[in-house]
């Protein structure tokens, strides 16, 4: 597992994701059937508006790699709010599609950067605003499929207030939500390394050459590799990482001969003095 | 410092809940349907919670009055446990509830009005002694200042002729039991461990002196105190250290007074333990070999000696038939 958590980030408009693409300056990898920026540790894709669209982008990147338990999941876009400022951002602490009874409550695990709101998806936009959340087209889709795929610590959903009460969507348009989205950058960062800081709490398994060694010389089953692996992680965690003498392994003639010689060993390790030191 | 509150719609005019906001004081207050929807989720991590839990205000329904498990405790009377909280402030590792919950929140039930009716009801079924174990799924006084879980329940049993209660905790937060009489039904169970144990395990607990020093204050007031030496953890020079413990226990507190002490040996569900040893594949604890009996592990070679032992050096301070070994 790399050291620095991958970072997925789904954005519904192409001029949402401009700003995140230049500011973390990401190539264009893909075209279709999701336009795909980045790769490695950080990429943006363009979903396309609705529910669906945010789930199928969801779906298709989950699919471009093997999953990892550290995968950090993003929504980030523009959204209504009956009062907030058009540009105040919002984390969204409770996320649900209008109509529907389902819902989701995204982690709020670290200290966040700025404030939180409820959000309801709709299938349309709104111009009718409800009292007491923000509203887009895209997350409910987007929780749907990632609670399907990753850690639900380490998904969340970011909006930027693009219309209100006083400032409709009429008058929303491309370059203006570039402006939002270049405004809120300094939250969204935060937000990223936030979450980035909760996915290292994960634990990690750690680079192992003793078991490659081992797995080269004898024939593991699948079921004897997960026991050798259980073995010398405990034989590590109770020895201080001592080395192993390959010496004293030399007369096994297979690996159940390894694993029983291992275990040995390793159930008679007591507690080290220096863990109660 | 608790930033987030969750509050189930059903309890959200409920005075505690009121009370416990004015406390808390949080940044973020979030309305649910049920505290399901935020805690236990499927796809949660423990350990990543635990960095930064939030508190859900919830009612509790259902069963809220459980008998205690085989082997728990120190009576043959009848017993059960209850819940008005899940999970806890501190953070040991050998904790079962790591291994029971997939999140860290803490739940608070802020329906003591419906715990206290079961309680009523159960002890209104005979004469008999009932005893009545808190602290099971949480820590019974860490968090006192915000919920005032003991002073409200330690009213409601007193009125109860057969009802006992114990507080089982490790927290030095006992203002509200030196601000009032004692109950002599009440017992303040105390759980301690070595130094050493308490450093390397027990992260965020008070240190043993403070625990020591708030059970002698509370002793002095006239509480009965329990010590509960559970679980035993086979440190290294474990007889060493564990001489140097009860001495250390035994010339802060009379011994004389104590109403009850248990000893017990770690011992984990086997699903739950394999669950912690996922969180935790970094802990020596869960390294070592494992002995199952009855569905349950132990760690470390032959716990019936550590057992053994311990309860003849106690029994060389205390009376034996006031020391209650627990399953191994």
């Amino acid at each position: 597992m790399s050291s620095v958590p991958r970072v997925t980030v789904i954005c519904a408009l192409p001029s949402e994701a401009q700003a995140l693409v230049a500011h973390w300056r990401l190539n264009a990898q893909r075209e279709r059937p999701f336009r795909v920026y980045g790769d490695g540790n950080l990429r943006v894709l363009v979903s396309g508006v609705g529910s669906h669209a945010s789930a199928a982008a969801v779906g298709y990147a989950a699919g471009l790699d093997d999953s990892r338990a550290d995968d950090i999941w993003l929504n980030i876009g523009i959204a209504g709010h009956a009062h907030h400022a058009l540009g105040t951002p919002l984390l969204a602490a409770r996320v649900s599609h209008h109509g529907r009874d389902l819902a989701w409550y995204p982690s709020l695990v670290f200290t966040p950067p700025c404030a939180t709101s409820a959000l309801i998806t709709y299938d349309h936009a709104v111009t009718d605003y409800p009292t007491d959340a923000c509203c887009d087209m895209e997350a409910s889709g987007f929780m749907a499929a990632t609670s399907r795929i990753a850690s639900g610590d380490l998904v969340q959903v970011f909006k930027v207030v693009s219309d209100n009460a006083a400032s409709g969507i009429g008058v929303i348009e491309r370059t203006r939500v570039h402006g939002l989205m270049q405004a809120a950058l300094p939250a969204i960062t935060a937000l990223v390394e936030r979450v980035r800081e909760v996915a290292l709490r994960l634990p990690v398994a750690a680079a192992d050459e003793l078991t490659s060694a081992l797995l080269t010389r004898w024939h593991f089953s699948h079921t004897q590799t997960t026991q050798l692996r259980q073995l010398l992680q405990r034989r590590a965690l109770l020895t201080a990482q001592a080395a192993l003498d390959m010496q004293t392994l030399t007369d096994c003639r297979n690996a159940a001969a390894v694993l029983a010689r291992l275990r040995a060993e390793v159930d008679a390790l007591p507690l080290p003095a220096a863990r109660t030191e | 410092m608790i930033e987030t509150v969750y509050i189930e719609r059903e309890v959200l005019d409920h005075p505690r809940t009121a009370r416990v906001l004015a406390r808390v004081r949080p940044r973020h207050v979030i309305t649910c349907e049920r505290y399901g929807e935020v805690f236990n989720r499927h796809n949660q991590n423990f350990r990543v919670q635990k960095a930064h839990p939030a508190l859900i205000l919830a009612a509790k329904h259902g069963r809220r009055l459980l008998p205690v498990p085989g082997g728990y405790g120190f009576t043959a009377e009848p017993a059960f446990y209850f819940s008005h909280m899940l999970n806890c402030l501190y953070d040991c590792r050998y904790c079962f509830l790591q291994g029971m919950f997939r999140s860290a929140h803490y739940v608070l039930f802020v329906n003591y009005e419906d715990f206290i009716a079961d309680i009523e009801a159960e002890c209104a079924r005979s004469d008999a002694p009932r005893w009545l174990f808190s602290g099971y799924d949480c820590d019974s006084l860490a968090l006192e200042p915000v919920t005032g879980f003991a002073a409200t329940f330690i009213d409601a049993c007193a009125k109860l002729p057969n009802a006992w209660l114990e507080l089982r905790s490790k927290s030095t937060q006992i203002r509200s039991l030196l601000n009032r009489p004692p109950v002599a039904r009440c017992v303040c169970a105390f759980s301690l461990s070595p130094s050493a144990v308490v450093d390397a395990f027990e992260q965020r607990t008070p240190s043993l002196a403070a625990r020591l020093a708030a059970i002698k204050r509370l002793q002095a007031h006239g509480w009965p105190i329990g010590l509960r030496f559970d679980p035993l953890l086979p440190v290294a020079d474990f007889e060493a250290v564990h001489r140097a413990f009860f001495n250390q226990v035994f010339a802060e507190l009379d011994a004389t007074k104590l109403h009850s002490v248990t000893v017990g040996v770690l011992r984990l569900p086997r699903d739950q333990a394999r669950n912690i040893a996922r969180l935790y594949p970094d802990e020596g604890l869960f390294a070592l070999a494992e002995t199952e009996r009855d569905g349950l592990v132990s760690y470390g070679a032959d716990t019936d000696a550590l057992l053994d032992w311990c309860s003849a050096e106690l029994a060389r301070r205390i009376p034996a038939q006031r020391i209650h070994r627990q399953a191994a």
